[in-house]
């Protein structure tokens, strides 16, 4: 009895080392995805079997279940092909027009193997095939051509609280790279690639279409994930590799493990070079860093793991931790730049090219992007198809902070040979362009085009939150992105909930600043209309100089152009040397600033810090009293010398 | 050969450097001209804005793009001009060609109104020419994407990048022959005042492929010449500071000029070699003379026989060109 009860006691005490031993999740766990799939790399598909069980954290009972067939957006007629045809598409060569075959998935079976009522757990003897209970749906845009989401009806209701089981057989035909996915003769990158169960959001099914300018949305859970591929294939995939067996066939089947994620995506290519790094996070937690990179960019190594270990110690320093004990980078292969600059879950693409030169910083840019993507989308798990901007716009707010933190204050991202383009200019640039089609709020799908899609989530979401950072301060901003992260991780929130956290950071209310920038299609345009300067003496035949002889009258008038009401700064400065600053509301349609000064007034500029990037001209923000022709000059030079080469290069043909 | 005939050329250009010195005033004062436009346009918007500054430290592209996309600035109001004139140049350098090729064939001066004489002359011919030699430029091109499309379907980004590499240096040599043919062929039509092109163009071909060894020796030489000085000019250009326009400005005009001076060279060099090589030489005419009867003089005391009459004398033979 004595060592019964001794030996009771040592349980006891083990006990807490063992839940030590086992991390909690960090998120709420909706699905188990367990994956059994073959690839064969001759015909370029593949065969599965899908185990999911869904936990119904709903509260309500349920019998229908969406899921996402995304390959099937890469078959004729279908929504994301009807839109690429008659709007183009954002990501270059997303109409995939050169590309050989279609993309899909076919599912051969569907079964309920199991059911739950939370307390116990079933496993049926016999699996309840249900292949006949599927059907497409297509509730965006109504296409009965559509196939990228299937339903599926159960005999009875999971109870709230429950769970079920699902077994899935099916088959994948993938395209030629597009559209973030795809062969490209050894090289495969499978994204997107198994049926996806849809969201419970707000109270409802939340399972939208393939469009061609929308992304993902899913649910937290864990995958376990065996690939059989070619022997001589170097794989890589979403979470830790837990298992590689050599089959002895000519193939190998690696397994691969992933909690707290929302997708799975993985790759492989005969040619990968492998290279590993690590960097410690601030609790002291280690992160394998695997850059599968081709042997053609050997020169871009380097590269790709500084950013990487840059970006890494930035978001944990300003936002918080990445929690994940591994990240793979993928170099995609030649041809296969669609699978590029993409992002899932501890495993991104990046993009570079043979000799890139350092002056074209797109290797940092496309790396340290997706990386953020780990945060915003990754773990801040927003829905990609509605709220688009919050991971898009978000990530590439954070992608200026963060590069401006590793290579300067608005880094040049292109510098050669004197020209040059700063990372702030280039979102600007891509606002500027669709400065008021649409609003941050549209569903991604239902921008008026391409461009405004990626002008508006991607460089007008990153301008409103620079300008943003200009009226609330850079800490204020900084430390409410790092409260949106701490929040709302492992969970799908809203942009209200974006733009609630940052109103209770900042302390103030910025309503009017998000009904404007966010809500509307507000444009910000405010302009020095016109400067002038008399005598002050009505009789007085002098004019103002700089020698301060006589005494000015000297008026700015300020104009909105714009629908976008903000206060403004005018910063003045005068022959004598003297630098006025005046604010003005706004609001009003001009406001005149008037002095009397024995000087000349020498400039005059609204937002004298440069930092409201989202005005739409910073060319009539200022004003010269003098001319200055250098600008001019210098342009005119070298249109001159332009010209006149073609001409002389012309004339070698005569 | 070659060596003698790049020397000669260099001088005939030298010598008549007038020329040079026309054709680049024309092209920088057309180049000139094409730039009314943006200096009035881009004036409006830079002159009075401090947003100018970020061109003159350097070259800003957001700011650039910014600057194109505003009303005031449209962007093919500006590359009108410059069209117009590059369109413009071409056609003076194919007019006047006629002219420099005399020039430097008959090596002397030539006063304004010979020279435009002889321009006029030949322009009509160098036009054909021209529409010509634009169906071997289309083959070249024709060629070259070849190069471009095997390169986009190769595996290794290495190989694409050398392919491509190749494509354009076959590209560049292919040109240089058609080039070297058809100068020729123009010197040719100078110096032989050939009329019918299509044969002009046919002994033209005989004549360069014959020689066709030391003629693209002689023009990858000045050619050389010219992409050296025009590294150089560009690699001193990139060490300027972006503030310094105007010595930027006269470094570019001179690396220009020196190209405008690379092509003479290439002119003259072809002129002098087909002088001293290729030229042909009709066979001098001959006069026949046929001399004239010998007189006979009266013999004081003889009695002379009336004469019977003579028969009649045949007509002398046609001469046959033969000359004692």
């Amino acid at each position: 009895m004595r060592w019964l009860r001794l030996s009771f006691f040592a349980v006891l005490a083990l006990l807490p080392l063992t839940a030590i031993a086992q991390p909690a999740p960090l998120s709420q766990r909706v699905v188990a995805y367990d994956i059994d799939a073959k690839y064969d790399a001759k015909a370029h598909s593949l065969d599965a079997v899908e185990t999911l069980t869904y936990r119904n954290l709903t509260g309500k009972p349920l019998d229908k279940f969406p899921f996402h067939l995304y390959l099937n957006a890469f078959q004729p007629r279908s929504t994301f092909n009807e839109e690429k045809r008659t709007r183009g598409g954002f990501r270059t060569g997303m109409g995939g027009e050169d590309n050989k075959g279609d993309g899909s998935i076919d599912i051969r079976q569907f079964e309920v193997i199991g059911m739950g009522d939370g307390r116990h757990n079933l496993t049926f003897p016999t699996p309840q095939n249900v292949t006949d209970k599927m059907k497409f749906i297509s509730p965006d845009d109504g296409n009965p051509n559509d196939r990228s989401v299937m339903e599926v009806s159960l005999p009875q209701p999971i109870p709230p609280g429950g769970e079920v089981t699902f077994r899935i057989t099916f088959h994948d035909q993938f395209p030629e790279v597009i559209a973030r996915t795809g062969y490209k003769r050894d090289f495969i990158l499978g994204g997107q690639w198994f049926p996806k169960v849809g969201v419970w959001w707000k109270g409802a099914w939340n399972c939208h279409q393939f469009h061609l300018n929308s992304e993902f949305f899913a649910d937290f859970g864990t995958y376990n994930v065996k690939l059989t591929l070619p022997e001589n294939f170097v794989d890589g995939a979403t979470g830790l590799k837990t298992a590689e067996v050599k089959n002895g066939n000519g193939t190998k089947t690696v397994t691969y493990h992933a909690d707290d994620v929302h997708d799975f995506a993985w790759t492989a290519d005969s040619k990968y070079r492998v290279f590993t790094d690590s960097f410690t996070n601030s609790a002291g937690n280690k992160v394998a860093i695997r850059l599968l990179l081709q042997p053609d960019h050997m020169d871009s190594k380097d590269r790709y793991l500084q950013v990487t270990q840059g970006t890494l110690k930035k978001f944990d320093e300003w936002y918080g931790q990445y929690p994940y004990s591994t990240l793979t980078v993928v170099d995609p292969a030649n041809g296969a730049s669609q699978a590029g600059g993409m992002e899932y879950p501890t495993f991104i693409t990046g993009g570079t090219a043979y000799r890139l030169p350092k002056g074209l910083m797109e290797v940092e840019l496309v790396t340290e992007h997706e990386f953020g993507h780990q945060y915003w989308y990754g773990m801040v798990a927003t829905n990609e198809f509605e709220d688009a901007w919050l991971d898009e716009g978000i990530n590439s707010y954070t992608e200026v902070k963060v590069l401006d933190a590793l290579y300067g204050r608005n880094t040049d991202i292109l510098n050669i040979y004197g020209a040059t383009m700063g990372e702030r200019d280039e979102q600007r640039f891509s606002y500027t362009s669709v400065v008021d089609l649409d609003p941050m709020t549209a569903n991604s799908w239902q921008y008026a085009n391409g461009n405004s899609y990626g002008g508006v989530t991607y460089g007008k979401t990153a301008t409103v939150l620079l300008t943003l950072e200009a009226i609330i301060g850079e800490d204020k901003m900084q430390q409410a992105i790092h409260t949106w992260f701490q929040r709302y991780k492992f969970t799908h929130p809203t942009e209200e909930d974006f733009m609630k956290t940052v109103d209770e950071v900042a302390g103030q209310d910025l309503k009017w600043y998000w009904d404007q920038a966010v809500r509307g299609t507000n444009v910000l345009d405010y302009q020095i209309h016109s400067v002038t300067a008399v005598n002050n003496d009505p009789h007085g035949k002098e004019r103002c100089d700089s020698q301060g002889k006589i005494l000015c009258d000297t008026t700015v008038l300020v104009q909105r152009k714009g629908d976008f009401v903000m206060p403004v700064h005018l910063e003045a400065k005068f022959s004598n040397g003297e630098v006025v600053h005046e604010t003005w509301d706004g609001k009003d349609r001009w406001h005149k600033f008037t002095w009397e000064k024995h000087a000349k007034l020498v400039s005059a500029e609204l937002d004298p810090t440069h930092q409201y990037l989202l005005d739409k001209d910073l060319y009539n923000n200022s004003y010269l009293s003098d001319r200055n022709s250098k600008g001019t000059h210098k342009f005119v030079a070298y249109w001159m010398i332009v010209t006149q080469w073609i001409g002389q290069m012309l004339a070698w043909l005569t | 050969m070659s060596k003698g005939t790049v020397g000669t050329g260099w001088k005939l250009v030298w010598r008549h450097s007038k020329i040079l010195w026309w054709v680049f005033a024309v092209n920088l004062i057309l180049g000139f001209l094409a730039t009314i436009t943006p200096r009035v346009q881009l004036g409006s918007v830079l002159d009075r804005s401090l947003e100018s500054n970020k061109f003159v430290n350097g070259f800003d592209m957001g700011a650039f793009i910014e600057l194109v996309s505003k009303p005031e600035v449209t962007l093919t109001a500006l590359m009108r001009g410059s069209i117009i004139f590059t369109y413009l140049f071409f056609v003076f350098m194919l007019f006047i060609l006629g002219g420099i090729l005399t020039a430097y064939r008959e090596d002397r001066r030539l006063t304004m109104g010979e020279f435009f004489e002889a321009s006029g002359a030949y322009f009509w011919r160098m036009v054909r020419l021209f529409l010509l030699s634009i169906i071997p430029m289309i083959v070249i091109g024709i060629i070259v994407s070849i190069f471009f499309g095997i390169s986009s379907r190769l595996a290794s980004e290495v190989s694409t990048f050398y392919v491509r590499i190749a494509g354009i240096v076959v590209g560049v040599i292919l040109f240089l022959l058609l080039r070297l043919w058809f100068d020729v062929s123009q010197v040719r039509a100078v110096a032989q005042n050939e009329h019918g092109m299509f044969h002009n163009l046919r002994r033209a071909f005989r004549i360069t492929t014959r020689a066709l060894g030391g003629l693209l020796w002689m023009y990858l030489r000045i050619s050389i010449v010219a992409w050296v000085v025009l590294w150089l000019g560009l690699w001193l250009w990139t060490h300027l500071p972006a503030r310094h326009i105007g010595l930027s400005w006269l470094l570019l005009q001179f690396v220009l000029l020196t190209q405008i001076f690379a092509r003479l060279w290439q002119r003259a060099s072809s002129v002098a070699w087909y002088a001293n090589y290729a030229e042909e030489h009709p066979a001098a005419a001959v006069e026949f003379t046929t001399p004239h009867p010998a007189e006979i003089g009266e013999v004081p005391g003889a009695s002379v026989p009336a004469a019977e009459p003579t028969p009649p004398v045949p007509p002398p033979p046609e001469p046959t060109g033969y000359s004692s």
